[in-house]
Parts: C-alpha cells; sequence; structure tokens
C-alpha cells in the first residue's frame, strides 16, 4: 500500500485492531487489540495507549470503513484491560520489554475528506 | 393568503441510487416560502435523503427544481428568496452510508437553538465566528411571529424596531416562543401542562398526542406546530448565514440538552429537514463546551495530540428551558465525557415560579386566553423577567405593575424570598451536579475547572451552590457563557467536515457518551438496560433474553430510553416482533438483543434467536430507533391491553450465559 495515500495510515490501523480481535480459542485478547505487551504494564500504560489509539479510530478522525467497529473494540478493550489493572497496581515489577505496538499514523489528524 | 395547500405528487430520487419513486406530499405555503411535507402514510418515511423533486398538479407535469421553486417565490415576495434550498422532510433524514458515500464540500455552520435565544457560529478559515444579524445581535430571539399572511422571526426581529416594542409583541399572543421546550413532547407532559400559562394558545386532552398549539392573529387562533415554527426559524437562519458566507449551507452541528429524547431528536431533524438543512452531529450543550475548554487547554500547554497531562471540568449549563450537568478529561485536545446529565427545569420556571408568587391567583386569572388576560399576563411577565436580571447584581428589587382590570402587584422581592420560592428547581440541580460525579467515579477533590454556562449561570445562588458542591472558590474565567456552547458546536462542524487547520487549532476530539440508558422491557414490566448511561459512542452492546412461556413463538421487544427502573417510566422508542420462535420450554430458548449507536449517533436494535441454531431459525432483525411517530403514549398502553404477558421476554442469568 502506499502509505502518502491520504487516510492510508488510519485506515490500516483500524483493520489491525479487526484483525487482533478475532476471536481465539481462549477469547478475544484484548492486549493485541490495544497492541500492548500481555504482562508487565500499568494502567498508565493502557490508558496511554488508549487514549493514542482514540485519536486514530475514531470516526471523527478516520474515515475508513473499519473505524466504526474498531473504535467500539478499542472501547471493550478498555473496559476489559482498566477492570485487570486498576489505577495504582503494581503489576510492572519489572520493565516492560517488548514496545507498544506502532500505530501507522505517527501524528493523528483527520484525512481530507 | 395565509396556508396554501397543494395537493401533489413528488417525485423524489434517493441520494446516491438511480431510479425515481412518486410519492404524495403536500407543498404548502407559508409567508412567500414553499415547504414540501409528505403525506403521513407515504412511502418517504422510511428512506433516506430526497434530491429532486417533480410536482405534477392536475394533468400537467414538470420538472420543478429548487430553482423553479425560488423562482415562483422570487415573484412574490422578493430577492430574498432566491438562495433557498427545500427538500423532502423525512424522518430518516441522516444514515451513516449517507456520509460515507458523499463528501460534503461546506463546512458544518453551528447552530445553539435556545429556550429563548439563539445564536449560529461559522468556521471562517482559522477561528469561529459568531454572527450578527441586522440589529447587531449575537444572541437572537428565539420565537416566530405570525401575521396576516407574513411571518418574521426573531433572527431579525422585524416585528419592531426597539425592544421594549418587541418584547411586547413577543407577548401578545401572536408569536410563538419556547418551542425548544414543546417539540416532541406529549400532551401529558409536565412541561406542556407548564406552557399553557404562555401567551399563546397550547391545548392538551391528556391523552397523550401532541398539543394543540396556535398563534393569535387577527383574533383568531390559528394552528401550527413546533417543528413547524422552528422551520421557520431556521429558514431566516439560514438566509443570515448564506447572506454572510455567499453560498449556500447545508450542514449544521446542533447542540441539544441533554434531557432531549431519542423522539424529541427526531423531530428537531425534522425541522432542520423541513429547512433544508441536514443535522451532521447533535451535541449535548456541555460537551461542545467542554470541546472549547479543550481547545483552550492545549493552547495554554502547547500540548501534541493524545499526550500532556489530564484535566477534569465540570460544566453546569442553565438556560432558560433546561439544565445539564457534565464531567469531561481532557488531555491534549482530547475531551472525553465522563458522564451527563440533565433536567428539564430552567429560567422558565424560576419565572413562572416567582410569578405564581408575587399573583396567587395567576393559574385562574389567565386560564381563558382572552386578550386582556394575555396583555397582563405580559405586562407581569415583562416585570418578573425584569426583576429576576436586577436581583443578580443587587439586594431586593421592587416589583410594581399595574396590570390594568383593577389588578396590581405591589411587591419587594430579596434574595432569601427568591431561594425559597425556587428551592425546588435548585434542588433539582443540586440532583443533577451530584449524580454527574457519582457517574465519573470522581469526588469534589478531583475537578480541575468548574465551567459555568448559559442565562441563568448569572444567578447568585445558581453559582454558590455549583461551586459548593465542588469546592471551589471561583469558577473557569475564559469562557463566554452565552457564546461557549455554539463556539463549540461550530468547531466540531468543522472538525466533523474533515477540515484541518495547520497552526493546529483544530487537532481536537470529543468522545461522547450517551446522556440516558437504553434498553428493552424485560421480566414483566421491568427495564434491561442494554447500553448503560454514560457509555462511550461509537458502541455496540448485545444482552442475551429468553422466552417466559412453554412453547412461545413470538417475543415482543419494546427498546426504552430513560432512568426508570420500570419500562413505562421511560420514553418508549419503538417496538418490534421476533416470530418464529422454536417451540420449547420456557427459559430454554436464547434471544440475543444488540443495540448499536454509530458515530452520528444513529441507534439500531438487532435482535434474533441465537440459541437453538439451525435451518428452521428465522433471520435476525434490524430496526433502526425511533420508529415511532406521534401518539406514543398510546402505543404502551395499546401493546399491554392487546398481549399483556403472552409475549413477554425475561433477561438470561449471567451465570449461565457462556
Amino acid at each position: 500500500l502506499c502509505p502518502s495515500l491520504p487516510g492510508v495510515a488510519n485506515a490500516l490501523a483500524a483493520y489491525e485492531v479487526h484483525a487482533a480481535a478475532a476471536p481465539a480459542r481462549r477469547g478475544r485478547n484484548w492486549y493485541a487489540v490495544l497492541g500492548l505487551p500481555t504482562d508487565a504494564i500499568t494502567h498508565d500504560d493502557i490508558k496511554k495507549q488508549y487514549r493514542r489509539l482514540c485519536l486514530v479510530l475514531h470516526p471523527d478522525k478516520n474515515r475508513s470503513a473499519a473505524a466504526d467497529g474498531a473504535f467500539k473494540l478499542l472501547q471493550q478493550a478498555w473496559e476489559a484491560l482498566s477492570d485487570r489493572h486498576p489505577p495504582g497496581s503494581t503489576s510492572a515489577s519489572k520493565p516492560s520489554r517488548t514496545e507498544p505496538r506502532p500505530t501507522h499514523a505517527p501524528r493523528p489528524r483527520a484525512p481530507p475528506s | 393568503m395565509g396556508l396554501v395547500f397543494v395537493r401533489c405528487e413528488a417525485v423524489v430520487q434517493r441520494r446516491g441510487l438511480p431510479g425515481r419513486r412518486a410519492v404524495s406530499a403536500d407543498l404548502f405555503r407559508r409567508g412567500g416560502r414553499f415547504i414540501l411535507q409528505p403525506r403521513l402514510n407515504s412511502s418517504v418515511l422510511g428512506g433516506d435523503s430526497w434530491l429532486s423533486i417533480v410536482v405534477k398538479r392536475g394533468k400537467t407535469s414538470r420538472w420543478c427544481s429548487d430553482a423553479d421553486i425560488a423562482i415562483r417565490s422570487t415573484t412574490s415576495k422578493g430577492k430574498r428568496m432566491a438562495e433557498q434550498f427545500y427538500t423532502v422532510a423525512s424522518d430518516s433524514e441522516t444514515t451513516g452510508e449517507d456520509k460515507s458515500q458523499l463528501s460534503f464540500p461546506d463546512v458544518a455552520i453551528g447552530i445553539d437553538i435556545g429556550t429563548s435565544k439563539c445564536s449560529v457560529a461559522i468556521w471562517n478559515g482559522h477561528q469561529v465566528e459568531l454572527l450578527k444579524n441586522t440589529r447587531n445581535q449575537k444572541g437572537m430571539r428565539s420565537y416566530v411571529m405570525f401575521k396576516d399572511d407574513t411571518l418574521s422571526a426573531g433572527v431579525t426581529g422585524g416585528a419592531a424596531q426597539e425592544s421594549a416594542h418587541e418584547e411586547r409583541d413577543i407577548l401578545s399572543g401572536s408569536a410563538i416562543f419556547n418551542m425548544k421546550r414543546l417539540i416532541g413532547r406529549m400532551d401529558t407532559d409536565e412541561v406542556v401542562q407548564a406552557s399553557k400559562t404562555l401567551p399563546f394558545l397550547v391545548q392538551t386532552l391528556g391523552i397523550g398526542v401532541r398539543p394543540f398549539i396556535a398563534a393569535l392573529v387577527n383574533n383568531m387562533w390559528r394552528s401550527t406546530t413546533p417543528e413547524e415554527v422552528l422551520a421557520i426559524f431556521l429558514l431566516e437562519l439560514k438566509a443570515l448565514v448564506e447572506m454572510h458566507l455567499k453560498h449556500p449551507v447545508r450542514n449544521a452541528v446542533l447542540t441539544i440538552p441533554v434531557a432531549f429524547s431519542r423522539f424529541q431528536q427526531t423531530r428537531i431533524e425534522r425541522a432542520f429537514a423541513m429547512a433544508g438543512l441536514h443535522v451532521l452531529r447533535l451535541m449535548p450543550e456541555p460537551t461542545a463546551v467542554a470541546l472549547l475548554y479543550a481547545q483552550q487547554q492545549q493552547q495554554l500547554m502547547h500540548d501534541n495530540m493524545g499526550s500532556g497531562i489530564e484535566k477534569i471540568a465540570l460544566i453546569f449549563n442553565m438556560g432558560a428551558g433546561y439544565s445539564d450537568a457534565a464531567v469531561a478529561a481532557t488531555a491534549g485536545g482530547v475531551s472525553q465525557i465522563r458522564a451527563l446529565s440533565g433536567c428539564t427545569v430552567g429560567g422558565e420556571d424560576i419565572l413562572q415560579n416567582i410569578m405564581r408568587h408575587v399573583l396567587p391567583n395567576f393559574d385562574s386569572l389567565y386560564d381563558g386566553h382572552t386578550v386582556d388576560r394575555i396583555k397582563s399576563m405580559g405586562l407581569l411577565r415583562i416585570a418578573t423577567q425584569d426583576a429576576i436580571h436586577k436581583l443578580a447584581n443587587q439586594e431586593s428589587v421592587d416589583i410594581n405593575i399595574d396590570l390594568g382590570n383593577g389588578q396590581k402587584v405591589s411587591k419587594v422581592l430579596d434574595h432569601s424570598e427568591f431561594e425559597q420560592v425556587n428551592r425546588a428547581i435548585f434542588e433539582k440541580c443540586e440532583k443533577i451536579i451530584i449524580q454527574c460525579l457519582v457517574d465519573a467515579k470522581l469526588e469534589p477533590e478531583d475537578i480541575n475547572d468548574v465551567i459555568l454556562v448559559g442565562g441563568c449561570s448569572k444567578i447568585p445562588r445558581i453559582r454558590s451552590l455549583v461551586l459548593g458542591l465542588c469546592k471551589k472558590e471561583v469558577s473557569y474565567k475564559n469562557i463566554d457563557a452565552l457564546e461557549a456552547a455554539v463556539s463549540g458546536a461550530a468547531m466540531e462542524g468543522a472538525i466533523a467536515s474533515g477540515v484541518t487547520d495547520p497552526s493546529g487549532s483544530l487537532d481536537l476530539l470529543t468522545i461522547q457518551a450517551t446522556p440516558m440508558n437504553l434498553g428493552i422491557r424485560a421480566d414483566g414490566n421491568n427495564f434491561a438496560a442494554i447500553i448503560p448511561r454514560n457509555t462511550t459512542v461509537p458502541a455496540r452492546r448485545d444482552m442475551l433474553f429468553t422466552t417466559t412461556h412453554d412453547n412461545q413463538t413470538e417475543a415482543l421487544i419494546a427498546v426504552y430510553e430513560g432512568e426508570g427502573e420500570q419500562a413505562e417510566d421511560n420514553h418508549l422508542l419503538g417496538y418490534f416482533k421476533i416470530a418464529g420462535i422454536p417451540p420449547a420450554p420456557k427459559g430454554s430458548v436464547e434471544i440475543s438483543v444488540c443495540m448499536d449507536i454509530d458515530a452520528s449517533n444513529v441507534l439500531r436494535v438487532f435482535a434474533g434467536v441465537v440459541k437453538p441454531q439451525g435451518p428452521a431459525i428465522p433471520p435476525f432483525i434490524e430496526v433502526r430507533m425511533p420508529t415511532l411517530d406521534d401518539g406514543h403514549g398510546w402505543c404502551g398502553q395499546a401493546l399491554a391491553k392487546m398481549y399483556g404477558k403472552t409475549i413477554d421476554l425475561a433477561v438470561l442469568p449471567k451465570k449461565l450465559q457462556p
């Protein structure tokens, strides 16, 4: 895909969320939806990544047809994970080794319609 | 003269699709404007948007483009009409598909229709600009004056040159105002009941149908509807914007009260469609203020989008008709709505309370709506309004007024008396703020800023009440109480139209939440919320239900919206039936009901049998809500009478769900 096409980065990010949310044998992997490692993360990490993805996936900012569904999945992931990692919990005994999945949009902005 | 109806066959074309269909419609003329409205039972109501119209009259049939209608109205009413744009008013004017197929070249304007005042703002390329009318006002009185065959809306304030005269004319019974309180409400509604003391005629039968509303023209009551009044007002507003921008306007972002039901939203959308405007987004008023706050915080801190420190703001908005509260978390230009709550009390209620207080036999005196009584009612209203405004800045105020017919009012009103009379209203305001904080799971100490907006935010008691609950000394300063909502709407209009600004001042986003629970009737008369209030939208939730009788083959899905635990305490949005459920013992069938709200706030309900599975299972049903038209007060009772409990559903307990 040509990266210079308008809106293609945001569209890709939306499809990535759909792909990551494909139901597996043990239910959906919400960590993958947010693009986070499964261990050693804090509430703040989740919140930061959630907010970043909100900007990329919200239908106001993302004209792709996949945006609506991706945003709903993101909400579900946020609700599931923020329950699992309440604020102030220190599950991060060691710094996370895996970097968060880079979202394709470096700086979120609305694509020209 | 007056209202001219032409019954016609209009051929409508679905936007983006080939093929035309004929529908019957009424072409009617009001004060030089033509409005085309489909007949109630014509097939337009289920469709999308409509572009072109052929009017067949008798044996002659000809294309009647928008320009055609405009030319004819030009000959009768002068140049003003030349840019009017006509569309068929349709209940389902906006669909998600529409938006993705078409790109709108123009930027949506922001409109704030207040119960008493209205304003409009545009994004002029680098900032938000509030438009002024010919009398240099930013806030225009929301009313439409009916006089012979001419109408004038408050946009131009055409009725009189001096504002004192204007106010008296508005209260003469010939003008309809407060349409925001009346629109989409049944005649059993207490807000409609309270509106009976207004100078124009509001007649109720108390059976759950729309109230009868009429304006006094030449000593005759001429009927109208809130939708129609709003449409006439919007046409003038649109003309004002088009005059300023010098190009046609098609899209608008509108701010609405939190307490507006979805049914009321469809009525508002209908009024916009009648005026040729497409509602791109409906924003609860405090969320528009939150967006403005997010922009100011972003500029203050030079944040990049999506980063930065989170700031929590509590926004309290109290206008003439409604009060709303919201808690918004703002970080780096993103404003996420954590909680919303609202109620239908406002300045109008305060005004009526004071009028009743200074004139104890108020209700009996103004029962008949005779011309004399309307006149003295108008005098009392002006005097009371004046006194309330003065009380914001002084300790006590004298009300001295001669109402005619030997009626005189002479009273000194001070703060403690004012607060005593309106105690119930202040309690309701307190309630929605507390609910907002509880829903957002926040303590008063977590709040960084308290933003007070709306006309009634100037009342000292309201200020001290809100600040007291949030344990703050002062409120947030940089926001204009009367212009914030419309500015936020114009900004959202630019963002939702895909405008970007090189300086980054539009790198903003509001993440909205649902103001009310959405669910269905289950377990007898209980209300099972499927999308609870304050859920982030776009949202999609589902829930499993089961049958309540052995071998039950049909199930009724009655969709409600509201806060009540009993289904009938809430607003009925619509209903449909799932038929062909395979016969089985009660409780063994699983029925999934899924609710979906998309980015443009359209609610869809999907329902069907998920267990047992197989080829004998009927397909899922998708319904766009609300499906009800007027008279919805009857529907719930009629359903109960017809079916009783024979096709009820029960919530399937969570532990049994996979």
